[in-house]
């Protein structure tokens, strides 16, 4: 859906942007993270015509946003963290003005319009201005222009910022929704915490640079060397305990309140190999999985080593 | 036409601006004050046959006031408060082409203003027959007024696209405009202006509306061109190499075939004053910065080339300079073999003005490949050291009673006055020829176009450099 490549973007004689790669598929929900200054906003800016890059190619829903930049806006929905509505226009108003802009047939226009406000719970406010709705609402207002014209991508710049929580639990619900049926998310943001819940894959940046991208698991796999398992044993624990250190890719095993918590260097097909013995071996296993790390250890290390 | 039917940015206009609550009081003050002048005009002229027509220059200047300033204030408002809301960079990322938005602005902005001067047109034709004014003037005048209006509301757009204020940057200019049309308005009523006679263009008779409508009109197109490009990329200069070319071609074409059947001298004057004055315009917008040279040539070099083609946006400007020159020459050329048998004279005041574009252009583009947008305030103080200050400095230097020649001297290496010189010349006077002007002329556009081009070779290294990340 999005698919940069080797893209370069200069304000001036500044290199805000250097040769980066990345690409976000249908259904995959990717956290762009990174220092202030990292380049998120400007990669942000450039999948969206912007800023023009120095060079490199992005395309959106297989469409050439630098040959057919007008076609490709057809496919994108951009949130940011500050909603900018026109305060003279009604709920409406300002959807129809929208929709009207992304080609939607004025004799549906209405209806949908109806709809995407009914959809975020604003339906009662269709002929209030906007400038008389509180933040939260402005917000799913601007959720409701968004996913207006239905499009394939969304790029969401700190979108949950000064949202309540139940305002950002229904972002989260939606997003995960938006994946589940297909749409590519693109989002940025600093509470990582909530990205974490949210997002599939990561992509970190840092001075212009693509450190590391990838599916959650992967990325931590990568940057943090193995993979932490926890395992809850019912019976049988000296065997299990005999197995792992037999397996020779384990390291040592700690007691946690929710079971044991061991590194472990292989695959996960090494893993699921480990389980089968354990359980052939009469270990009752009542659960056993990676225990991913968080992105925000993520984040540091990568960052750390960065500025190593 | 489909810019126009179903834009979203003028029917988001006519909701926000035309709700009967906002509308109303204003349009009923309006009506009221109207009909009020229009009696006292009907009353004056049952009592003593005049005062019609100063009710009518009243109205009229109500008209201008509604639709020049008032509408151009909204049309500065509209798209100050979209770019700073950040609403506008929605509208560059929708699928609405940018002429569209553009046009939307445009138009939508002072839909209030142009309802309210609708209304007052009928108390204005009213009171114009009540004065015995023609049916002619008043189209004139009525015409004249919505070409301006378009005219100063295209430059609000632009203004509001690129200034950090740019109501308070134009009120000025709103001033002066409403002043001219006040003047203008005046000659018109009185009838001195009918005394003139009718315009033509390339000898062809044309009425005055038309005139007028053809000159603004042109004008309005290009300043909606760079609003446009604005909108599709707030970085992006105003009119790109091959825009500015068209831009000074048609400029110089009006004043061709407007100054067609005009008394030679006059004509070959002004020409030369409104080619230079738009060349040097044109010199601005070509001009790159260093930033967007160094983009050119890294975007050129990914594709095999040295550097980015030379009519690029992101190119060095000399060629575009050199073919504003070019164009420059052809519009003195055409009009100079037309009107003066002895043309070949008019060739050294042409020459100056040629050199002072090239002179401007070259300069621009060396200062900003130097130091970026930055540079462009170095480049005025050079400018204003060379041309303008030995100005000042000559009538000071004579008025202190030293030497003359010194004075004089600080005075003629000015490209002004040179072609001052070389125009009295040409009319028989008895002053100094254009000489220094031209020798001190010729050698700023040597310099800062060996400049400029050292200027983008050192640039082109730097490309190759990693550069700071």
């Amino acid at each position: 859906m999005i698919d940069i490549r080797d893209l370069r973007v200069d304000y001036d004689r500044l290199c805000a942007v250097q040769d980066l790669t990345l690409s976000v598929a249908p259904g995959e929900v990717c956290g762009l993270i990174g220092p202030n200054g990292a380049g998120k906003t400007t990669v942000m800016r450039a999948i969206l015509g912007l800023v023009e890059p120095t060079y490199g190619s992005i395309t959106v829903a297989g469409v050439d946003m630098r040959e057919r930049p007008r076609d490709g806006f057809r496919h994108i929905g951009f949130m940011p963290d500050q909603p900018p509505l026109y305060d003279d226009l009604t709920c409406w108003e300002f959807l129809d003005l929208f929709a009207a802009s992304y080609g939607v047939p004025s004799a549906s226009r209405d209806g949908a319009c109806h709809a995407a406000l009914e959809q975020v719970g604003l339906s009662a406010k269709a002929n209030t201005l906007t400038i008389e709705l509180s933040r939260g609402m402005r917000q799913r207002l601007m959720i409701a222009k968004t996913l207006l014209p239905d499009p394939e991508v969304i790029i969401l710049d700190e979108p949950a910022s000064g949202i309540d929580p139940q305002g950002r639990s229904d972002l989260k619900n939606m997003v995960r929704e938006l994946a589940r049926r297909g749409r590519a998310v693109l989002v940025s943001s600093h509470i990582l915490t909530e990205l974490q819940e949210m997002c599939t894959s990561v992509a970190i940046m840092e001075r212009g640079r693509m450190v590391v991208s990838g599916p959650v698991g992967d990325v931590s796999r990568h940057v943090m060397g193995t993979t932490v398992y926890t395992a809850r044993i019912l019976a049988g624990g000296e065997t299990f305990l005999r197995l792992l250190e037999s397996d020779g890719r384990a390291g040592v095993p700690a007691e946690e309140a929710d079971g044991v918590r061991f590194a472990y260097a292989g695959t996960t097909a090494d893993a699921a190999d480990l389980l089968t013995r354990l359980v052939q071996a009469g270990v009752r296993v009542a659960a056993f999985g990676p225990r991913e790390s968080g992105l925000e250890e993520i984040f540091l290390k990568v960052g750390a080593r960065e500025l190593s | 036409m489909a810019l126009l039917i179903d834009n979203p940015i003028i029917i988001k206009h006519i909701r926000a601006r035309l709700r009967p609550a906002q509308v109303m009081p204003g349009a009923v003050a309006l009506f009221c004050l109207a009909a009020t002048l229009t009696w006292l005009a009907f009353a004056s002229q049952r009592a003593d046959g005049q005062g019609g027509g100063f009710v009518f220059g009243l109205l009229w200047c109500l008209l201008a006031l509604v639709l020049v300033v008032l509408g151009s204030e909204q049309v500065a408002t509209a798209v100050s408060v979209a770019r700073e809301t950040g609403i506008l960079d929605f509208h560059r990322i929708s699928p609405l082409p940018p002429a569209e938005v553009a046009l939307g602005f445009f138009l939508g902005a002072p839909i209030r203003e142009a309802c309210y001067a609708a209304l007052l047109v009928p108390f204005l034709a009213a009171t114009a027959i009540l004065a015995g004014i023609p049916w002619t003037s008043l189209f004139d005048l009525v015409a004249t007024v919505v070409f301006v209006a378009l005219l100063v509301h295209a430059w609000q757009l632009l203004a509001a696209l690129v200034s950090r204020r740019p109501r308070a940057s134009t009120r000025g200019i709103l001033l002066l405009v409403f002043l001219a049309l006040g003047f203008g308005a005046s000659a018109m009523r009185d009838g001195s202006v009918a005394s003139i006679s009718a315009p033509t263009y390339f000898g062809l008779p044309l009425p005055r509306a038309l005139f007028v409508g053809l000159h603004t009109v042109a004008a309005t197109i290009f300043l909606l061109v760079a609003a446009t490009r604005q909108m599709r990329d707030q970085r992006a200069a105003l009119l790109s190499k091959w825009q500015a070319l068209a831009c000074l071609t048609t400029v110089a074409t009006l004043a061709v075939g407007s100054l067609w059947t005009a008394e030679p001298t006059i004509a070959l004057v002004a020409l030369l004053t409104v080619v230079v004055a738009t060349g040097v315009f044109c010199g601005m917008p070509v001009a790159v910065t260093t930033g967007e040279y160094l983009k050119g040539v890294r975007r050129a070099r990914r594709l095999g080339r040295s550097a980015a083609p030379p009519l690029d946006d992101a190119a060095a400007s000399g060629v575009a300079v050199a073919g504003l020159c070019l164009v420059a020459v052809a519009a003195a050329a055409i009009l100079g073999l037309r009107l003066a048998a002895d043309w070949q004279a008019w060739a050294w005041p042409f020459s100056i003005g040629l050199l002072v574009i090239a002179t401007h252009g070259f300069a621009r583009q060396y200062y900003r490949l130097r130091d970026g947008s930055q540079g462009d305030l170095l480049c005025n103080l050079t400018l204003f050291l060379i041309w303008v200050l030995p100005l000042p400095l000559a009538a000071a230097w004579s008025a202190s009673g030293l030497d003359g020649w010194t004075g004089n001297l600080l005075w003629e290496v000015t490209p002004w006055a040179g072609m001052t010189q070389a125009v009295i010349a040409k009319a028989g006077g008895a002053v100094g020829g254009p000489w220094p002007s031209l020798f001190v002329t010729g050698l700023t556009t040597l310099v800062f176009g060996v400049l400029q081009v050292r200027q983008a070779a050192i640039a082109r290294r730097e490309a190759g450099a990693p550069g700071p990340v």
